[in-house]
């Protein structure tokens, strides 16, 4: 569990802790205390079987790496291909040059082919246009 | 016998937990509230497994959420959203489908 979801669990679970609390300390005309606090939080079960029950988030670094093990093996992928592409057009046309016209024509085709790749392998394009619904 | 009974029970108890929930979202409401609404309807849950069930809901996309912080507390607060509406749609038809099942696997268990 990252840091920020972490903190955001604490944070519902003690509101939930507190409003149970308060119910507790209402039925048996009470102030809330550490003993009705430790019974609402023994309710609860384990923290650690709590915890294990949350779903996986990814942290921002976890999508970051994710992110640059796509782009690299992309990259390698591209770079083999067009590595025996360029070698097959010398074959020929043996007057073919590596000058800056062809450096300046591969990225173009790495740039157009990384965009088509990382839309159609993320949904980019339904994820843009899905509708969130707020409150 | 009472051990396989208690985990069966738990085991049904969670999986019908979602489709209870999405079916009171309605209406914006926080993680005691449905509780209590869930327990009034006759639901027992176990206050710790609620809360990561919401944050399933809501990383599906089923349920989204607000923190609330005018209160006297802050809360989070969760609603019901659209393409939620659907699923949850398809979860009853499926849950009355396999409802249905078992009363007519019932009927050949009790011979009527």
């Amino acid at each position: 569990m990252g840091l920020k979801q972490r903190e955001e669990v604490a944070r519902e679970l003690k509101t939930h802790i507190l409003d149970s609390a308060d119910v507790i300390a209402a039925e048996k005309n009470v102030e809330v205390d550490d003993a009705i606090i430790r019974e609402v939080i023994l309710r609860m079960g384990p923290a650690s079987e709590v915890a294990n029950l949350y779903p996986e988030e990814k942290t921002f670094l976890d999508k970051t790496l994710f992110a640059l093990k796509v782009v690299g093996l992309y990259t390698f992928i591209f770079a083999v291909a067009f590595g025996i592409v360029w070698n097959l057009l010398r074959i020929y046309f043996k007057n073919l040059q590596y000058d800056s016209t062809t450096i300046l024509i591969m990225v173009i085709f790495y740039l157009v082919f990384l965009a088509i790749y990382l839309i159609l392998r993320f949904k980019l394009i339904s994820k843009l246009f899905r509708r969130n619904d707020e409150f | 016998m009472d051990k396989v009974f208690e985990k069966f029970e738990t085991e049904i108890r969670r999986g019908v937990m979602q489709l209870a929930i999405v079916c009171i979202m309605n209406k914006e409401k926080y993680g005691y509230e449905i509780i209590k609404n869930l327990n009034d309807a006759g639901l027992k849950v176990e206050e710790g497994t609620l809360y990561p069930i919401l944050r399933r809901l809501e990383s599906a996309e089923i349920l989204s959420s607000q923190w609330e912080t005018s209160g006297p507390r802050p809360r989070k607060y969760y609603k019901i959203t659209e393409s939620g509406k659907k699923v949850r749609k398809k979860w009853l038809k499926a849950f009355k489908e396999t409802n249905k099942t078992i009363k007519s696997l019932e009927k050949d268990i009790t011979g009527e």
